[in-house]
């Protein structure tokens, strides 16, 4: 936001050893981000053919000497006309909104905890926030079908604590799909949250006290809009992922747990319609980056009444 | 313990007490940060909490403000116990050290954020902001953020916010600390003439004497959890009641000495450090033969280079000395010098700069010291 006024001229005062050291992350993001993107974006305007790679190439010179460029439209017609990836989005969307309300809910108080707790204390819970990266993410789901089955330790808790007679069935519901969302996704929520909670003065809120406020009322008036920009980046950390998640909805979800992650799986690997699939995916990231720039906007919006 | 003469003008004394302090005590684990603590504040008055860093200070006013709770005692506001009121219920302000602004809020809002808190109608809060912002001088600046003003225009939104809400008691933590000296001297006499407009009762803390004398109608010294003395700056100043108090207000000479003569009206006291005793014109009460200190400011000692003619009453020598001139320093209305009496001891006088041409007693000049029967301040604490 702020760098606006310097780019014009940012390059032309470099002497080579900058420009070699900042160009390398540059030829990187190209080589390794934009030409597959564009390679994506390329294979959606293609149509299926049995071949390998499996795709009708753009560009075509056949041998009456004729280079042909087709583009073909019909991957894109045929999503807006079929409502099952319609559905799928939106219930991708869906999905992804809700496990990060419930990440938030459950990682404001745990951030404001560590950041609240002694010095001594902090880098230790800080530790067990980050300590189940050190196992596989897709280990950490797996676990979880153990946890959730019929006869796993959860149920044979509860039946024995007489709080339920039967088995119940979390495995292959919504409820599993959330809680592996909201589980493999906390600590994406916590980290920023925790810092932008450690910025804050406790002055501002005994400044509050004084003023009037009771503790609840101090937190509405002062702790929850000083910390916005950290509750922003924890929900865009959480949101992105889920949206185009996979995993999780391919390992604890049933058959009726539409995602659009998975749908584009199965386009890809299944049906083997690559063009389909990367219409697919081009569509997931139009979506994300729209709403990542309606939230820009809010926000600077919000940093320019400042 | 003391029978000197007190000050002239003695505050009124019988005044009913305001806040009382009872007995208070904060204890953090095994450290007590404000030991037993007893006092009272009057209506109206200015009373500065003078310490050094650590000396329990901030506690207690922590402990007025409702943020910390005193593990034993209690504190009553205009008849009411608050000892177990919590902050947001107590008639009490405070304006923070860090001035604490909101700063995702205007200044208007900052100022505002109180009365919104009570729910007055939208009208009244807007004209009690407004006259506030022009009683502390920030008319025009109503909608910028705190990290838009200066130090000085931050310290009068905290002012103004803490006092807009017409708190019985306002709190202020080292209310001039972030300012630098040109603009603390003028926000020193701004926030005197706020207080006399508004007649709200202040308590300041601070660790700066100066400060302190400036703004107080009392001063009450802290060290290490306890009050010392309770009394105007003039008094804290002239009659200070023990070694510390003396030594941390002003500077001071003290000596340690034994009293050799204890009558009514005067006493004497010899002292290792000096060739005559002291002769002190007044009486005190101390056992015959007891160990007491003596209190010299530098500015109650006169210098000459001829020896002064005798006093009546005083022996030959009593309230004298002669010395050696080590060090000088000429501050402009004053002349700082370090003199090392034949004994060895090292002696800090200070001389006003009466005259512009004045043959100036300078290094290495031999001097004799003497002082007025009265400003001796004999210390039995």
């Amino acid at each position: 936001m702020s760098t606006s006024g310097v780019r014009v001229s940012w390059l032309a005062g470099l002497n080579l050893g900058r420009r070699l050291v900042l160009g390398v992350p540059y030829v990187w993001l190209a080589l390794f981000f934009l030409v597959p993107l564009l390679i994506v974006f390329g294979i959606s305007f293609s149509t299926p053919k049995i071949a390998m790679p499996p795709i009708e190439p753009l560009f075509t010179y056949g041998a009456d000497k004729v280079l042909q460029f087709r583009l073909y439209l019909s991957n894109y017609t045929f999503i807006a006309q079929d409502s099952l990836y319609l559905a799928a989005f939106a219930n991708s969307v869906k999905i992804a909104l809700v496990s990060t309300l419930l990440a938030l809910l459950l990682g404001y108080p745990m951030a404001y905890g560590i950041a609240r707790a002694p010095k001594s204390w902090r880098s230790v819970l800080f530790l067990l926030v980050v300590l189940p990266f050190f196992t596989s993410f897709l280990l950490r789901v797996y676990a979880w079908i153990g946890l959730l089955s019929r006869s796993g330790p959860i149920n044979a808790l509860l039946l024995k604590l007489g709080i339920i007679h039967e088995p119940l069935v979390m495995l292959q519901t919504d409820f599993a799909v959330y809680l592996g969302m909201v589980y493999s996704y906390l600590p994406f929520m916590v980290l920023p949250l925790y810092s932008a909670i450690e910025k804050l003065d406790p002055s501002l809120l005994e400044a509050a006290a004084d003023l009037g406020c009771r503790p609840t009322k101090a937190f509405f008036r002062v702790t929850l809009p000083l910390t916005s920009e950290g509750i922003l980046a924890g929900c865009l950390l959480v949101f992105i992922p889920s949206v185009g998640e996979y995993v999780i909805p391919a390992v604890l979800g049933g058959p009726g747990t539409l995602m659009i992650g998975r749908v584009l799986w199965e386009e890809f690997f299944n049906n083997r319609d690559w063009p389909l699939a990367s219409s697919v995916a081009v569509l997931l990231l139009l979506l994300l980056v729209g709403f990542i720039v309606v939230l820009q906007r809010v926000q600077s919006r919000e940093a320019a009444s400042e | 313990m003391k029978t000197e003469p007190g000050p002239a003008s003695v505050p009124a004394d019988n005044a009913a007490p305001y806040v009382r302090i009872d007995r208070v005590s904060k204890r953090f684990g095994n450290h007590a940060a404000v030991q037993d603590v007893s006092l009272d504040i009057r209506k109206g008055e200015i009373f500065c909490l003078l310490g050094a860093s650590g000396c329990g200070k901030t506690t207690l006013l922590r402990m007025l403000a409702g943020f910390e709770t005193p593990s034993s005692g209690h504190i009553w506001i205009d008849g009411v116990d608050v000892t177990n009121v919590p902050p947001y219920d107590r008639p009490v302000n405070m304006m923070f050290q860090s001035y604490a602004l909101f700063p995702h809020l205007t200044v208007e809002s900052n100022v505002a954020f109180g009365l919104k808190q009570d729910g007055l109608p939208a009208t009244e809060i807007r004209d009690r902001v407004a006259d506030m912002l022009a009683m502390v001088e920030l008319k025009g600046y109503e909608k910028r953020k705190p990290h838009q003003l200066s130090g000085g225009q931050r310290q009068r939104v905290a002012l103004a916010r803490a006092l807009v809400k017409r708190p019985k008691l306002l709190l202020l933590d080292e209310p001039l600390g972030a300012l630098d000296r040109k603009l603390r001297e003028r926000t020193q006499f701004e926030l005197v003439s706020i207080q006399e407009r508004l007649g709200v009762t202040f308590v300041i803390v601070t660790h700066d004497q100066e400060e302190a004398m400036t703004l107080a109608t009392r001063i009450g010294v802290m060290c290490a959890g306890e009050i010392l003395q309770v009394a105007a700056p003039t008094e804290v100043y002239e009659y200070p009641n023990s070694r510390f108090v003396a030594d941390f207000i002003g500077s001071v000479n003290l000596f340690d000495g034994r009293l050799i003569d204890d009558e009514p009206d005067h006493v004497r006291i010899e002292c290792a450090d000096l060739k005559h005793p002291f002769y002190v014109d007044h009486g005190i009460s101390a056992s015959p033969e007891a160990q007491v200190s003596v209190a010299l400011r530098p500015e109650k000692i006169s210098l000459s280079r001829e020896e002064p003619p005798p006093v009546d009453g005083l022996n030959p020598g009593e309230n004298t000395a002669t010395g050696v001139v080590t060090d000088v320093a000429y501050l402009g209305e004053v002349s700082r010098y370090l003199v090392t009496l034949d004994g060895g001891r090292r002696i800090r006088v200070s001389q006003p700069n009466l005259h512009r041409h004045a043959e100036r007693i300078t290094w290495d000049e031999r001097v004799w010291l003497s002082w007025d029967a009265s400003a001796p301040v004999v210390l039995t604490q």
